[in-house]
């Protein structure tokens, strides 16, 4: 019975034109159009260095710690991230007023960043400087309760770790890959469109045909499941070959790790089902109107992530930091970046573990309106 | 013959409005019941009621002398259920929802397969087995849906209004399909607010009105429980009123109207109506150009009962 209706339902999806439309033609569509857009920008956007300006004051001067740190990212090479002036107050700030540096530093009692306005370059500025007070207030903690330790040298490690920034990056850094992860996150997402029509089809609320299968001799979660791993199949295979098509024709790099992406696709693509499975349970609108909400929501998640506007990824991670950590576009786009900028699992993980919360949240509202067997009105 | 469908003291609100107050009828086994009635007057409501889709206020259904809820797998295996609106995948051939419908009841590919068949020719689809449902039209949309529901050969069978919108020629073959379905041992319960057809096809009607049974009974008892015998219209060009007092003061005459030139007389029960009628006419050199009579419908039962007509 399970295989019956399975097969059946993957017969039905895959002759659903404008689901496959949406959810497959649309974004390889879109895939292609990045890549002409983008083109031309990669090579220019091969991480460009950071313009810098920092005030030469007698404080900075004594600050001998950081101006090192400032001097080794500065040096010209494939690890440097500066590009450092080091001018007068007056003249930082009219740099950073003209647009000529993305921010200035000024040490007066303690170390202050001045930018003006959000972005990778502000925030690697602002980055650079909390970590070195991090690592001070490590040595002075260790100094204060343990000074047999500086003996020992460990702090000449935790020093060397300061001019560490860029190590454990990958050093051909092209900002437009972040794109072409919204878009996966997208595909995840419009995933939800088989949710939507797997529960519409089974709930007698919900459609005539609904009606129909609720009058049979079957278990309705049986016909669920059957459903929605049937949509599951679909688009997860969907996602495949937009990533097989993103990495071998349009060669769009993600990094080395190609099983951790496949992996992160996976929980993303379940997350898409089980925000569609919710959209498509939790209210009686008509099942285009269903579809709108989860295209438009979808969108919402991609635009927040950084699909139309790379900037808004950052301002919404700085500005409104919850937003960035409920969107399951921005968990997708975020794990996919981390496996290409990063060499350690944390962060990617980390988005992992959201990604399922997230779908285990949907999951279980879901079933508080599923589980009702009859209903007021059909 | 037992009472295979029992429905006692149903009741179903929507906030104050009363959609079914205080229903009770059983269902023969082998029987085909006719729920006839006007629209909204609880027919579809008290069909979702049975079926364990919708929540009632009060009362309890049985079927098969097991209570009726939504985890009644055995009961439901033997329902099968036609709904008003055609509820097929525009996505599978007609063979293809007819087979993933009967797959929902039947495991057996075998006998699956035979019961597809079947199901085709009863509703004369034999033609359009690999169309689409965009394909074909109204009425072929209609059979398709009556098929999908059907298949599995159910013992209990739930037609809700399936000739709406039909052309003749597919209402005919519904309605053949019906009592084919019976005469092989189905018990059936029809819904329609088209008289005509619970006349042919069903043997005992319940007339609803407002969530409320008014009637049931036969065709014909339901026609003895009204003061009409026939109803007689007169093509007659030049009528005065006196004529229409004499008519009025005939014997059985209930009812008198003439305008447009045609005269409405209903009588009450009586014999030789028509030809104190025409006797009466030929006396007083009344001319006329056409005459009909004809008995009364459920319609007329509907409007005596209610005040109103069923179709309103």
């Amino acid at each position: 019975m399970f295989r019956h209706i399975f097969i059946n339902r993957l017969k039905i999806l895959l002759r659903s034109k404008s689901a496959i439309f949406w959810t497959l033609v649309f974004p390889l569509v879109l895939a292609t159009l990045f890549n002409l857009a983008f083109s031309n920008l990669t090579s220019s956007e091969q991480f460009q260095k950071i313009d810098l300006a920092v005030v030469n004051n007698e404080s900075f001067q004594n600050e001998k710690n950081f101006k090192d740190l400032i001097e080794s990212l500065s040096l010209t090479g494939d690890d440097q991230l500066f590009n450092t002036k080091y001018v007068d107050e007056a003249k930082a700030k009219k740099l950073l007023e003209d647009g000529e540096v993305s921010g200035y530093i000024i040490i007066k009692d303690k170390i202050g960043v001045v930018v003006k306005s959000n972005g990778v370059g502000p925030s690697t500025i602002k980055n650079v400087v909390d970590n070195y007070y991090q690592v001070v207030s490590v040595i002075n903690n260790i100094s204060d309760y343990n000074p047999e330790v500086i003996k020992n040298g460990v702090l000449n490690k935790l020093n060397e770790n300061t001019s560490n920034f860029n190590d454990i990056s990958n050093k051909n850094i092209d900002a437009s890959v972040v794109y072409f992860y919204t878009l996966i996150g997208m595909v995840c997402l419009y995933g939800g469109a088989f949710g939507v029509n797997a529960v519409v089809e089974t709930e007698a609320n919900l459609s005539k045909k609904g009606a129909r299968v609720s009058v049979s001799p079957i278990h309705k979660f049986k016909l669920l499941i059957a459903s929605l791993l049937a949509g599951f199949v679909i688009q997860y295979s969907e996602v495949l070959i937009l990533l097989i098509y993103l990495v071998f024709i349009l060669n769009i790099n993600f990094g080395s790790q190609i099983i951790p992406v496949i992996l992160l696709t996976f929980v993303g693509s379940f997350a898409g089902i089980s925000l569609g499975t919710l959209i498509g349970v939790s209210n009686r609108k008509s099942e285009n109107m269903k579809m709108s909400i989860l295209i438009s929501s979808t969108m919402l998640c991609c635009f927040l992530a950084g699909m139309m506007v790379l900037n808004m990824k950052y301002i919404i991670a700085d500005k409104m930091p919850i937003l960035a950590k409920i969107n399951p576009v921005n968990m997708i786009t975020d794990g996919l970046y981390s496996l290409y900028y990063y060499e350690t699992f944390n962060r990617y993980i980390y988005n992992v573990i959201s990604l399922l919360i997230f779908s285990l949240v949907m999951i279980i509202i879901s079933y508080h309106f599923i589980r009702r067997k009859k209903y007021d009105s059909i | 013959m037992s009472n295979i469908i029992k429905i006692k003291n149903l009741t179903k609100n929507y906030g104050k409005f009363k959609a079914l107050n205080n229903l009770s009828f059983e269902v023969e086994e082998g029987e085909i019941l006719g729920l006839l009635g006007p629209n909204g007057s609880g027919k579809t409501t008290t069909i979702n009621c049975i079926l364990s889709l919708l929540e009632f206020n009060s009362g309890s259904i049985k079927i098969s002398g097991k209570e009726m809820t939504p985890d009644s797998y055995e009961i439901k295996s033997k329902i099968g259920v036609v709904f008003q609106d055609v509820a097929v995948f525009e996505e599978l051939t007609v063979i293809e929802n007819i087979n993933y419908f009967c797959g929902l009841y039947i495991t057996d590919k075998k006998t699956r397969a035979q019961y597809v068949e079947d199901a085709i020719q009863l509703v004369g689809l034999n033609e359009f087995k690999k169309f689409y449902p965009k394909q074909l039209s109204g009425g072929l949309l209609r059979r398709l849906n009556i098929a999908c529901g059907i298949a599995h050969k159910p013992s209990i069978i739930f037609l809700d209004e399936p000739t709406v919108a039909v052309d003749p020629q597919s209402r005919n073959n519904i309605l053949d399909g019906i009592r084919k379905l019976n005469k092989e041992g189905a018990t059936i319960v029809y819904t329609t607010h088209y008289m005509e057809e619970v006349e042919l096809i069903c043997n005992r009607i319940i007339i609803l009105d407002k969530g409320s049974i008014i009637a049931s009974g036969t065709s014909k008892e339901l026609k003895e429980l009204i003061n009409i015998e026939e109803k007689v219209t007169v093509e007659i060009d030049n009528l005065n009123e006196k004529h229409l007092n004499e008519i009025k003061s005939f014997k059985n005459v209930d009812e008198v109207n003439y305008h447009d030139n045609i005269l409405y007389i209903t009588y009450k029960k009586g014999k030789h109506n028509l030809n104190d009628l025409i006797d009466y006419m030929q006396e007083k050199k009344i001319k006329y150009n056409k005459i009909f009579s004809e008995l009364p419908t459920l319609n007329d039962v509907f409007l005596e009962l209610t005040g109103k007509e069923l179709r309103d």
